[in-house]
């Protein structure tokens, strides 16, 4: 049986010329910033970092005084504890830092942003990867690999919201003006 | 009639497409990004090469392409993705052309075929990287105790806290993505599609029970190999970094071959006339 004569469309044709051209386009792209950059190994963002911690709204804690903390408020009977987490992919679950009880509740809060804990460690590792993808797409400087998110443990019967406990940690003096 | 023409521009526009997707890959990786490992033949991606070899072979030996003006306008904007400055994310490409081409066009066989292919790639360089990233703490715990469980036989010592395990108080390795179980199972089921793709052979019984065996094959080389990494520092630069890399890469890529391989060269059961 003789074969089909091929549809060359100018559609098609226009199509596969176009193809063509970001092929072109996108390899001739990638040698000019090549050529640009520092060779590979010498530029990689992703590195520890000794900045401090982001409270969200303006707040800091610095990094040397990241550690766990008890938080005494007039309305609970039992101490609140704070601690800092790593937030992003390759770190331990954050999940398993504190010892909460089971009625107690806990949020985590991740350069500002309050989180509870349903699904913790995949909300905080999307995160930091759109953090990375968007510090790729836009240029940026990559977030450090040990970034600090902070975990509130506020115990069952508590009144007092995480939010609230965060409000206390930004006006507070590290760390001392917070330990019992 | 000239190879160019019999594969007419519906055809090339599909080659270039499924050519370009890897060549940006390939050039953001070595150009723009930082190596992995000291190893060349690590570092060479071999499932990439399969995966763009099922395709070629599908376009140059399968039925002729006809492509409609949604098909290259479909083609042309995922291969804006081209530009994306992350290697993995230049398969975006793939993934956006797979899902047109699977849901769109599944009455064309090689459309149909290239789809799978397309998503294949997608799926081992980007979706299953993206899920083990965004699910490290979950996929790990679970690889981690399957390790443990095999190591209790070799060392009596060994410890596992997270994703990291020691045999020693002074020494431990903690499991990243290129050292995971998950990321060769990928690599496995993509070189074992594009094995089925290139022999024109289903998927069928024997190709899934296959593919079974491949799997076992590279999860006990890959456990094997993160034992072999516990007792000192320099057993694990020889198994991450040096000479025993390339063998463990080398076995990795044999386990997932041969029988896949075996199965599509025994091919079905013929039966012979009675005389």
């Amino acid at each position: 049986m003789p074969a089909r004569a091929a549809p060359l469309t100018p559609w098609t044709r226009g199509g596969l010329g176009l193809l063509c051209a970001l092929v072109v386009a996108s390899l001739v792209v990638r040698v000019e910033v090549s050529r640009r950059q520092p060779p590979p190994g010498h530029r990689d963002g992703r590195e520890a970092s000794d900045g401090p911690v982001d409270l969200g709204m303006g707040g800091l804690w610095p990094r040397a005084a990241a550690g766990p903390l008890t938080m005494r408020v007039a309305e609970c009977a039992a101490p609140i504890a704070v601690d800092f987490v790593q937030a992003s992919p390759y770190q331990p679950d954050p999940s398993l830092v504190g010892r909460p009880g089971p009625t107690d509740r806990v949020a985590y809060v991740y350069r500002g942003r309050l989180l509870d804990s349903r699904f913790i460690t995949i909300r905080l590792n999307a995160i930091y990867l759109a953090r990375l993808a968007s510090a790729r797409l836009t240029g940026e400087r990559m977030p450090a690999i040990d970034e600090l998110a902070v975990k509130v443990i506020v115990p069952a019967g508590c009144p007092v919201s995480p939010e609230t406990v965060m409000a206390v940690l930004r006006t507070s003096a590290p760390p001392g003006a917070l330990m019992p | 009639m000239s190879a160019a023409a019999r594969l007419g521009a519906a055809g090339s526009a599909l080659l270039v497409f499924a050519c370009g997707t890897v060549l940006s890959a390939v050039a953001q990786r070595h150009l723009l990004e930082t190596a992995q490992t000291a190893q060349h033949l690590v570092e060479f991606n071999i499932g990439e090469a399969f995966g763009l070899a099922a395709c070629v072979s599908l376009v140059l030996s399968g039925p002729r392409a006809v492509l409609g003006r949604t098909d290259l306008v479909v083609l042309s904007v995922s291969a804006l993705a081209w530009f994306v400055p992350e290697h993995h994310g230049v398969y975006l490409a793939t993934t956006l052309a797979g899902m047109w081409f699977l849901l769109a066009r599944r009455s064309d066989r090689l459309l149909r075929d290239l789809s799978h292919m397309w998503l294949a790639l997608s799926v081992y360089e980007l979706w299953g990287k993206l899920l083990f990233k965004l699910a490290y703490q979950l996929i790990e715990v679970f690889e981690v105790a399957v390790i443990h469980r095999f190591g209790r036989l070799l060392f009596d010592g060994i410890a596992v806290d997270g994703a990291r395990i020691s045999v020693r108080g002074d020494w431990s390795v903690v499991l990243l993505e290129g050292c995971s179980s998950f990321h060769n199972l990928s690599l496995t089921v993509l070189i074992w599609l594009s094995i089925l793709k290139i022999a024109r052979h289903p998927a069928d019984a024997a190709a899934i029970r296959a593919l079974g065996v491949s799997a076992c094959l590279v999860v006990a080389v890959n456990v094997t190999r993160i034992l072999a990494m516990l007792p000192s520092r320099e057993a694990y630069l020889f198994w991450h970094d040096g000479a025993g890399a390339t063998v463990v890469a080398l076995g990795s890529v044999a386990a997932a071959i041969v029988p896949i391989l075996l199965r599509v060269e025994r091919g079905p059961c013929r039966l012979a006339p009675h005389h």
